[in-house]
């Protein structure tokens, strides 16, 4: 019996893994298991989703109601949905750091750069399954932020009215009806999004994890600094190879386990929220969109055209980029590219931290060119603010690095660096510090009521 | 080398496999435990066990006692969409062997039960809560951090819950046992008026909101920014009833002025206003039939308190122009309902006063039937004191010299304190009084006239009627119709070619008065007798401009009795006939001069052009439609006494005497604001 269990499980697990991998990859200080843990993660919003599923009713009327029948009356209810929701907010930190950690080992490089597209891809698909599993309780938190997503998804509409030329192309307002199906989120929307939570993203994300996983074995599994192909001095030449059958599958069994462990340790202790049935006619104040899009409304504050739709597009335009920029493949596997690599990791945070905080505090205390100059066209404020000033500084900072180092890497470090502590604090800012009307407040209980 | 790494890893990774999954497994029995035990329902259901145990133990009773068996219960009631568990800690609720027992055993009080079994309502549609929970604080809601809407109601408020099924607005609420804070609430809701301004199943005024559903609203859609206090729905209402404006900025709600065991009846009621969505069957028959607008007909005095009496007083007695921004006019002034007719008032009534709080009363905006606004068009008139009768077999024996007194305080602003007449008749007249029967002088002064600034005086005793006519009498000519005449039929339409040819040019084309007096209005007409017209008409009147038409030569021809008759048949036949023109014919005056009388008098009170200050709005379309030129003539003549308005016949200490033209020209003047000059009927 044993031994048949095992046969079948293993052929399976040979059937995805190679049989042999490398010492190098299987270090807990070299990949921190991200991946592995995203796909545990994401085999567990699969199972814990069916279950919700088939106790949820995707109608406005009915919806939320449903949903306290979950937490209440379905056995175990209330754990399953626990699980689901922080595993699913855990998916998209991991989803970060897994990015973090693929950039600075340049694991992108050579036959990678394609993994390392499908992977921004799967980035995008992630925070779409969250942001539209986000709506389907249809309370007040709910439906607030989710118009709040839909707003920025008509961000064009700043460019199109300084144009003068919404009455005619109208983009922004085709992006939010294509999201939620008109101008306010109702029934169309919920249909739409609960389609889109439990059919075509996932079976989309499937279908890039499984070419994401066939693409790994493809570039010879993941990378490592010990592995051959690097000609780092840096790279340890041992290349040792250990069977993955049974040693991969301890590590990966240790991981599953802790996962499941940390899961039901926070289903446990934290319930997930659930407010009022969402009201239309009440909007919560503030109106915030869900924690990973905080950082995006905090710029949509400064100026909706380029904080919704530029930047982030520059943002993803950088980051498919990458690949075809720097081709200095001796950095292959190696933690911040080395020493240089670290100093400036070191450097371009300090740098970003210091001039995006500095530029977050005028805004707060000061202002910006509306408060200061009567008339100031629309264009003005959209081309100069905060975060259009921030990303030009880290362009130029990275230019700077460009130049000092005369390597393409060392410039994209400096540029990711940058950008990823730029974007860590518009969301801390958009998370602790704004309050009702989008006012600074240093705390929550410092804010008035409503 | 390899096999030894390869061990260290797979070591190490067993390892933590081993402690990871005893961890799981831990925190999954813990789950298990704490989904299942020491859960407070259990604890609840053991308490309940032991107290049936202890009554029925010693008896032979515990052998056939079937054991109760322990577990989540829940009363599943598919038509109001509810699942209410309450019963898994309640198990008592529908016990009769456990009244006396603390709660959450005891047997429900009262016989609720036994009207509303808990198979078909379940729990919270009566009581509040949140149905699905099986612990305390979830279970009542009341908690912020619950997220519920409707949390546990006590008394009262939980009266408010039978309200939704039992309540009627608009006839005598049956009152059941249980309900007496609700039904409380619902008198002084219609004692104070509230529909006034709110409309409430369909009826009401616009100003401020709906509140059919008011009862439905849930926590979060009330704004508690300046309540303190507790944070419920039951204390802003209480305190919103107190101060509006200070709950609720920019709000133009009166303070209601409530002791607080009314407040708390009148805010049971406010929260038990609903329109539920359940199915019909729950619903009471007569509560059913208001929600689908079926109500019986309103009595004038009940939609007087219901709808005037918030602004107009529970006495009619209005609001003090000092005290509030706009005042509003009181509606039991002597004065005012001596010349206010029933048109005026109505009109007034139906079409409201724009930029004022004055709402429109039109059926269609308002939800009340026509003849319910009539009734109250007559409760106001009622309060018009009619103190005299007229017994014609009596000698009008009345003392002149009391009737001079009389006749100089009230008539002689108007008609001359000779009785020569200034912009009003003339009394003295000798042809006059020699056709005018006492009668006729009893009944004009008695009733007034339509349309002119004749007053009705009907609030004169018998001795004061009996001493002016007296007095009128004492001018000389004593009542003799001598001629004894037998008239014919007239020819209506002959007639109405007659009076437009001949005598529209004094008497104005609709008979209106422009020089002469108004003809053909109908109160005139209702005590003019044939042989005053015939003889008024035939003879003429000395003195004026009215000559005797009995034989004069016309283009028609001579004028002949025919004629005459012909002319009195018109009239006759115009007696009921509501003009739907005002001309400014009638008390002419001159607009220009009126301007500076009016800057001159009236504008501290009645603001620049008319605006309306201290004193009502004077240039308000809706008030210039509905008023006749008599009206406002004999309002500033006579002013109302018990208000700031002063009567400018007589004048006081504080203002001037102004003479009959000057009153006449501040009429024209303020005429002169109307925009659209036809009345609308």
């Amino acid at each position: 019996m044993d031994n048949r269990i095992q046969r079948i499980s293993r052929n399976f697990f040979l059937h995805i893994h190679s049989p042999k991998v490398s010492q190098g990859t299987l270090s807990p200080t070299y990949t921190f298991g991200l991946g592995l843990i995203l796909s545990f993660l994401f085999l567990v919003m699969i199972i814990t989703g069916f279950i919700l599923m088939m106790n949820y009713t995707p109608s406005v009327e009915r919806a939320y109601n449903s949903v306290k029948d979950i937490v209440f009356i379905v056995p175990g209810g209330r754990y399953i949905r626990n699980i689901h929701r922080w595993a699913a907010h855990g998916m998209v930190l991991i989803v970060f750091l897994h990015m973090v950690r693929t950039f600075l080992t340049s694991s992108y490089q050579g036959k990678r750069k394609i993994n390392w597209i499908i992977g921004v891809f799967m980035l995008i698909v992630v925070l779409f399954m969250n942001f539209s599993g986000y709506l389907l309780p249809w309370d007040q938190l709910a439906y607030w932020a989710v118009t709040i997503g839909s707003n920025i998804a008509a961000s064009a509409r700043e460019l199109t009215d300084i144009l003068g030329i919404t009455n005619f192309l109208d983009i922004g307002g085709f992006f939010k009806k294509i999201l939620i199906g008109g101008e306010n989120v109702g029934q169309a929307a919920l249909t739409r999004f609960f389609m889109l939570h439990v059919i075509f993203l996932p079976l989309t994300l499937l279908i890039l994890t499984g070419w994401h996983f066939w693409r790994i074995r493809k570039d010879g599994g993941l990378s490592s600094p010990q592995v051959h192909e690097s000609t780092s001095h840096l790279a340890v030449k041992n290349d040792q190879r250990f069977y993955s059958w049974p040693v991969l599958m301890w590590i990966e069994l240790a991981i599953l386990l802790f996962i499941t462990t940390v899961l039901i340790l926070m289903a446990l202790l934290f319930d997930a929220p659930l407010r009022e049935q969402a009201n239309p006619a009440f909007a919560e104040n503030p109106a915030k969109s869900p924690w990973y899009f905080l950082g995006i409304q905090e710029i949509v504050s400064y100026s909706a055209f380029t904080g919704g739709l530029l930047i982030p597009l520059l943002f993803i335009v950088f980051l498919i980029s990458i690949p075809y920029i720097d081709k200095e493949t001796k950095y292959t596997g190696i933690w911040f590219s080395g020493n240089t690599g670290k100093k400036i990791v070191v450097f371009s945070v300090l740098f970003s931290f210091i001039i995006t905080v500095f530029l977050v505090f005028i805004v707060i205390r000061f202002g910006w060119l509306k408060e200061w100059f009567d008339n100031v066209p629309g264009f003005i404020v959209m081309l100069v603010n905060p975060a259009t000033l921030s990303t030009l500084l880290y362009i130029s900072w990275s230019v700077l690095i460009s130049r000092k180092t005369k390597s393409a890497r060392m410039a994209a470090i400096a540029l990711f660096s940058c950008a990823i502590t730029g974007l860590i604090i518009y969301t801390a800012t958009g998370i602790w510090f704004r309050g009702p009307n989008w006012e600074f407040y240093w705390s929550f209980s410092h804010w008035p009521v409503m | 080398m390899i096999v030894n790494m390869e061990n260290r890893i797979i070591k190490i990774y067993r390892g933590l496999t081993i402690i990871l999954s005893s961890l799981l497994i831990i925190l999954i029995v813990i789950v298990w435990v704490r989904e299942n035990f020491f859960k407070e329902w259990r604890i609840y259901q053991a308490e309940y066990k032991d107290i049936v145990d202890k009554r029925t133990s010693g008896d032979n009773l515990d052998q056939d006692f079937e054991k109760i068996r322990s577990g989540i219960r829940q009363l599943e009631i598919t038509e109001l969409g509810r699942i209410d568990r309450c019963v898994s800690c309640h198990l008592g609720i529908e016990d009769p062997g456990m009244p006396d027992v603390p709660l959450p055993h005891r047997l429900h009080s009262g016989n609720f039960i036994e009207y509303h079994s808990t198979q078909k309502f379940g729990c919270t549609i009566c009581h509040g809560g949140q149905g699905r929970a099986l612990d305390k604080k979830q279970a009542f809601g009341r908690d912020a951090d619950t997220y519920w809407p409707y949390p546990l109601l006590d008394q009262p408020y939980i009266q408010a819950s039978c309200a939704k099924c039992h309540l009627t607005i608009f006839s005598d609420q049956e009152v059941m046992e249980g309900t007496e804070v609700l039904v409380h609430g619902q008198k002084i809701f219609n004692r104070e008026g509230c529909l006034g301004c709110h409309k409430a199943r369909g009826a009401g005024g616009a100003i401020g909101p709906d509140l059919t559903g008011q009862g439905e609203k849930t926590k979060h859609q009330y704004n508690f920014q300046n309540i303190v206090g507790e944070q419920t729905i039951s204390n802003w209402l209480k305190m919103h009833f107190k101060d509006p404006e200070m709950v609720s900025e920019g709000s133009q709600m009166l303070k209601i002025d409530l002791q607080e065991e009314e407040l708390e009846a009148l805010v049971t009621f406010t929260m038990g206003l609903a329109k539920p969505d359940i199915p019909f069957g729950y619903f009471g028959v007569e509560t059913l039939k208001e929600l689908k607008g079926i109500r019986n007909i309103i009595e004038g005095n009940n939609m007087y308190s219901l709808c005037c009496s918030a602004c107009h007083g529970k006495s009619k007695e209005g609001k003090d122009y000092n005290e509030y921004e706009t005042g509003v006019p009181t509606l039991m002034n002597k004065e005012f309902l001596s010349i206010a007719s029933g048109e005026f008032i109505k009109e007034t009534v139906l079409n409201g006063r724009s930029m004022r709080q004055m709402a429109s009363w039109l059926p269609g905006f308002s939800g009340f039937y026509s003849n319910e606004i009539d009734s109250v068009v007559d409760f106001i008139r009622k309060g018009k004191e009619n103190n005299s009768s007229f017994n014609i077999t009596n000698d009008i024996k009345g003392n002149f010299r009391i009737g001079r007194n009389l006749y100089n305080s009230k008539c002689s602003m108007c008609h001359g304190i000779n009785g020569e007449g200034l912009i009003a008749l003339p009394l003295n007249n000798p042809d006059f009084l020699q056709v005018a029967s006492d009668r006729f002088i009893y009944y004009t002064i008695n009733e007034g006239r339509y349309n002119t600034a004749m007053p009705s005086w009907s609030y004169l005793s018998n001795d004061d009627m009996s001493d002016l006519i007296a007095f009128i009498r004492s001018w000389g000519i004593r009542y003799s119709p001598s001629t004894q005449l037998t008239l014919s039929e007239g020819n209506p339409q002959e007639g109405a070619m007659q009076f437009h040819y001949l005598c529209s040019r004094c008497h104005g084309e609709f008979g209106e008065g422009e020089t002469g007096p108004a003809t053909l209005n109908s109160d005139f007409l209702r005590t003019a007798d044939d042989l005053f017209l015939y003889l008024t008409i035939a003879y003429g009147r000395i003195h004026t401009a009215m000559f005797g038409w009995k034989g004069q030569i016309t283009q028609q021809g001579e004028i002949r009795d025919e004629q005459i008759t012909d002319v009195i048949a018109f009239m006759k036949s115009v007696k009921n006939t509501k003009w739907d023109y005002i001309y400014p014919g009638a008390n002419p005056g001159i607009a220009v001069e009126g301007n500076k009388l009016f800057l001159a008098n009236c504008v501290t009170c009645h603001g620049e052009n008319g605006s309306g200050v201290k004193a009502p709005q004077l240039n308000n379309q809706e008030f210039l439609n509905a008023s006749t030129n008599g009206y406002i003539l004999a309002t500033i003549s006579l002013g109302r006494n018990g208000t700031n308005m002063p009567s400018w016949g007589k004048g006081d200490d504080k203002h001037p005497v102004l003479t009959g033209k000057e009153r006449q020209n501040i009429t024209a003047f303020i005429r002169s604001w109307q925009k659209v000059k036809i009345k609308v009927n």
